[in-house]
């Protein structure tokens, strides 16, 4: 019995929580209930709002590092619009991040992230929620009182059986970037801003490229363009984590079509009667010859 | 052999051609991708003026959906409506004010019905008679629309993946006060027409003074639905709730008497009712019971926070701004505009962006 006790496994969910009267509650749930090394976990970061309407979030989740790997997050069904900070490792044990909802929200279990861990030993395993900043929709910022619910998750030996696959083949959303010119970013220097949502697996990384002849390179919003002059085509890719890529082209103030730049068309046209020349000059070589 | 010779000496030059053609076409792609090259990286010093985004020139440019006659080979038809005409408003975003939807006829079952292969929302509702309404999902400005005289206005999203998204809406008075930010999050399914009906876009609330003399009347003032009974409510030890009601251009008026008012710092919202629909309640208009009289200065569209490149809108460049400073130090510069802007403790964090959340114009 203490054997089968030992060997069942658990995800307890709530251990810590005793909600304050009327505070926003931040919680950490799993829906998975037997895990073996090997195992895929997914862990849900979801708020009730208790009535009051919220519009930024900034939160800290630990989990253990020597029983959990951080795969990834999923924001694909965040209540979050904006992510002020992705979900990113802060050491080897903590993951933060921050963003808003413009207008914000009343909800009694509003989905914020997805985290994906891999099981990689035994034993039990904490996650906690560490600070973490509820904010009202007050256009004062005005911090709500906060209840964490953390998540205890044991595991034992046995063989893996959770596998997880993304089923998403929907390109990420249209989105339109746009050129930032302001004295406070990059000193004045131009840059790109971009944003867009994927639903079905979240945006996992943005890539630009400047003119037909760049090379694309991940970025992050706001990138500050190479090509200051503004007269070179961007290209800003958004990829999910399923990796479809959804691509947006967009021509700055200064660009022209080649058929409408002089410099280019007058290059051209030198070109072509030097050849032109040059062409009649062999001809006439030959013919003498 | 002179047909031989001929043919030999033919071939020769055949083949010589093509090489120096050859050569010559090369170099002179070579020079014409150095000549885009150099276009681009328009090296030593740049000189930039004028406005990026070039709204109003006719031309669609990066950000805009069109701009005055350019629609970019949009219609109504391809904006999701069944018939109208398409225009462009003054910010360079479509105007489907004279785009009409005819929802196709629902097999019933609670408010959905069947679509093609993605999904669509229409959303439905009351704003203010002849006002611009604003549709934002995830944020982002999707759709623009012109209640009708009677305040009632639709709007169709269409191409919609599925999943949960945000949507949010706002409208504009008369006078370009912008009324409180609805959110409705609303999950998705391919195929459906989702269906937000019933929206009653809270009214707007703005007042003659900033400091009223305790004793004297305050204005109250703003725009519902038309003959909508309108609530209000001020805030002191106590509240005190009165009522008004609107006229049939929506307008509304109450002459609030503050000698029922402690000295000090009060807040009064509003709250409509229009057959039997009762509005979320307004934004708040702060003002102070004192010893003398200041009066409001005539109403500004621009947000009051938030704003950090002053354009009256707040949206994804603020946040930007916002976001290349977040907890990092500021500069002399840009902790002016901070002070100005956003909550003023010299440091860009979280409580910033709510802020600028709260403002948010898409």
């Amino acid at each position: 019995m203490r054997t089968l006790l030992l060997l069942f496994i658990v995800v307890s969910g709530m251990f810590s929580a005793v909600p304050l009267a009327d505070a926003s509650v931040i919680s950490l749930e799993s829906d998975f209930g037997s895990l073996h090394v090997g195992d895929k976990v997914t862990v849900q970061v979801r708020v009730d709002t208790e009535l009051q309407t919220i519009n930024a979030i900034e939160s800290t989740v630990t989990f253990p590092s020597d029983l959990l790997a951080y795969e990834a997050s999923d924001d694909s069904d965040s209540v979050v619009s904006l992510w002020v900070e992705k979900p990113q490792l802060v050491g080897v044990s903590d993951l933060h991040f921050s963003g808003v909802t413009p207008g914000g929200f009343i909800e009694a279990n509003a989905q914020v992230l997805t985290l994906m861990f891999t099981v990689i030993a035994t034993g039990q395993a904490f996650l906690t929620i560490g600070d973490t900043a509820l904010l009202l929709h007050d256009g004062s910022g005005t911090a709500a009182s906060v209840a964490k619910q953390s998540l205890h998750i044991s595991v034992i030996n046995g063989t893996s059986a959770i596998t997880m696959q993304t089923v998403d083949t929907e390109i990420p959303e249209h989105f339109v970037p746009t050129v930032l010119i302001d004295p406070d970013v990059f000193d004045g220097r131009p840059a790109l801003i971009f944003a867009t949502n994927d639903k079905g697996s979240g945006i996992d990384t943005y890539e630009v490229r400047e003119g037909w002849w760049g090379r694309s390179i991940t970025a992050q919003s706001p990138y500050e363009i190479i090509h200051q002059s503004l007269d070179t085509v961007f290209y800003v890719k958004a990829i999910d984590r399923a990796g479809n890529v959804r691509a947006e082209t967009f021509y700055p103030h200064n660009w022209r079509p080649w058929y409408k730049a002089p410099e280019i068309l007058g290059t051209i046209l030198v070109l072509c009667v030097l050849m032109l020349g040059l062409v009649g000059m062999w001809y006439r070589r030959q013919y003498r010859s | 052999m002179p047909g031989l010779s001929l043919k030999v000496s033919l071939a020769r030059n055949v083949r010589r051609a093509s090489i120096l053609g050859g050569i010559l076409l090369s170099v002179f792609f070579i020079l014409v991708q150095i000549t885009f090259a150099q276009s681009g990286v328009g090296g030593g010093t740049v000189q930039i003026a004028g406005i990026v985004v070039g709204c109003g020139n006719g031309i669609v440019e990066g950000g805009e959906e069109c701009d005055g006659g350019a629609l970019a080979g949009a219609t109504c038809r391809t904006r999701g409506f069944t018939s109208g005409l398409l225009t462009c408003t003054a910010s360079c975003v479509y105007n489907t004010t004279s785009c009409v939807y005819t929802p196709p006829v629902s097999s019933g079952g609670g408010g959905s019905g069947s679509t093609n292969n993605t999904a669509q929302v229409v959303l439905t509702g009351r704003a203010y008679p002849h006002s611009q309404v604003t549709v934002l999902k995830d944020a982002q400005v999707v759709a623009t629309t012109i209640a009708d005289n009677t305040a009632h206005f639709q709007v169709l999203v269409k191409g919609l993946a599925a999943g949960t998204y945000i949507f949010s809406l706002y409208s504009e008075d008369t006078k370009g006060v912008r009324s409180a930010l609805l959110t409705f999050p609303v999950t998705v399914t391919r195929g459906i027409l989702d269906k937000i009906d019933s929206i009653f876009v809270s009214p707007t609330l703005t007042g003659d003074k900033l400091q009223v003399k305790r004793g004297e009347p305050i204005v109250l003032f703003g725009q519902s639905a038309p003959i909508a009974n309108v609530t209000i409510e001020v805030n002191s030890d106590e509240s005190h709730f009165v009522k008004t009601a609107a006229g049939s251009d929506g307008v509304y008026l109450y002459n609030f008497d503050t000698s029922i008012l402690e000295l000090g710092q009060h807040h009064a919202r509003a709250r409509s009712t229009a057959d039997a629909v009762i509005s979320p309640q307004s934004s708040a208009y702060g003002f102070t019971v004192g010893t003398t009289n200041i009066f409001a200065p005539a109403s500004t569209t621009c947000p009051t926070k938030g704003d950090l490149n002053s354009d009256c809108r707040v949206n994804l460049v603020d946040f930007s701004i916002a976001a290349f400073w977040y907890q990092k130090i500021l500069s002399p510069a840009f902790i002016i505009r901070e002070r100005a802007h956003l909550n003023g403790d010299g440091k860009v964090n979280i409580i910033d962006f709510s802020i600028m959340a709260f403002h948010w114009t898409g």
